[in-house]
């Protein structure tokens, strides 16, 4: 897919403006100060998707991911590395999690988790949602703790193989870093091509409309 | 009234100028780095400039401060969707007039001038 400079850096700003809200959520949540670096964009295949995001196969990374339906399809997801989600987790809620045993300890750091992705994905993506006019749904928030083509095994489900190889992958990747607490996460958005054309259509005619109306 | 936008998105600056009412008696110049920024502040000594905050090389807040170091004082207005306490403390204490948060809009932009006129 031909994406252009002005394409690329209107999604860069979407990224920005969305992972921004992202952050000031997680800011909110940790009562923490949270370091972000500029985010990066990168339209890639889906087959290529485990080498962008530059994890070893054997990698567990903890995952949040919610599916997004309208006229913009795909998967927002937020990862962590699996011992930053335990910080997280025992950040928030680690005061109430004293005198738990082990099976319930872990049910509370999913259903945490799950809460805490649901907050920051929500955020980011209403706020991507408001910018381009466009009614974005979002489901339930799913959690699991696996290596990446697990996770993407959970989360294509049912979905047939040549949806999946026609899969664009958004790769909207910033370092979140909670500064008392060294926790690192990471975003990443799941487009259909059909719905990255969409994006991009949306895109050149909200840039159309401000270089119509540029002096 | 003179106004400087400084973003390194271009989308971000074309956003902004799309959305600023058609009124001949503004003008806006943008800019999307802090030298850049420097140079028309210099040259037309803007009264309002809008500082994005995620900037790659200098963030919206030591711009701020780099061009009241240049000698010059316009009122400063951050458009940032991270509105993190930090931030939003830094920026106060940069002396900004206000933190406007992204996206922007019609509205937004209306308000801002209505209270920097």
């Amino acid at each position: 897919m031909e994406i252009g400079e002005l394409e690329l850096d209107a999604l860069c700003e979407l990224a920005n403006v969305g992972l921004s809200r992202a952050a000031t959520r997680l800011s909110e949540l940790l009562q923490d100060n949270i370091e972000m670096t500029t985010p990066s964009v990168r339209v890639v295949g889906y087959e290529a998707l485990q080498q962008a995001l530059q994890l070893d196969e054997k990698s567990t990374v903890a995952a949040v991911w919610q599916q997004l339906t309208g006229n913009v399809e795909g998967t927002s997801m937020l990862m962590f590395p699996t011992e930053d989600s335990r910080m997280l987790v025992q950040s928030l809620v680690g005061s109430s999690m004293q005198n738990t045993g082990e099976a319930d300890l872990r049910a509370i750091e999913h259903e945490a988790m799950m809460e805490i992705g649901n907050i920051i994905i929500s955020s980011a993506t209403a706020v991507m949602a408001d910018m381009l006019g466009q009614d974005i749904r979002m489901s339930m928030p799913h959690y699991a703790e696996s290596t990446l083509s697990d996770l993407m095994a959970q989360r294509d489900g049912e979905q047939n193989m040549q949806e999946m190889q026609e899969m664009q992958v958004i790769i909207m990747n910033t370092r979140l870093k909670a500064m008392q607490r060294e926790i690192e996460g990471r975003m990443v958005m799941l487009m259909s091509v059909t719905s990255v054309q969409v994006l991009f259509a949306r895109l050149r005619e909200l840039l159309g409309i401000s270089i119509a109306d540029s002096p | 009234m003179k106004i400087l936008i400084v973003d390194d998105s271009k989308t971000s600056r074309m956003l902004f100028k799309a959305y600023m009412p058609k009124d001949e008696s503004h003008q806006v110049v943008e800019a999307a780095n802090l030298p850049d920024a420097l140079n028309v502040v210099r040259e037309i000594q803007p009264e309002l400039v809008v500082l994005d905050y995620n900037m790659p090389e200098h963030n919206g807040v030591e711009m701020a401060q780099a061009i009241r170091q240049a000698g010059f004082n316009p009122k400063i207005v951050l458009l940032t969707a991270n509105t993190q306490k930090m931030v939003v403390d830094a920026a106060m204490s940069a002396g900004f007039l206000q933190v406007l948060e992204k996206p922007i809009n019609a509205e937004k932009i209306a308000a801002l001038l209505k209270q920097v006129a």
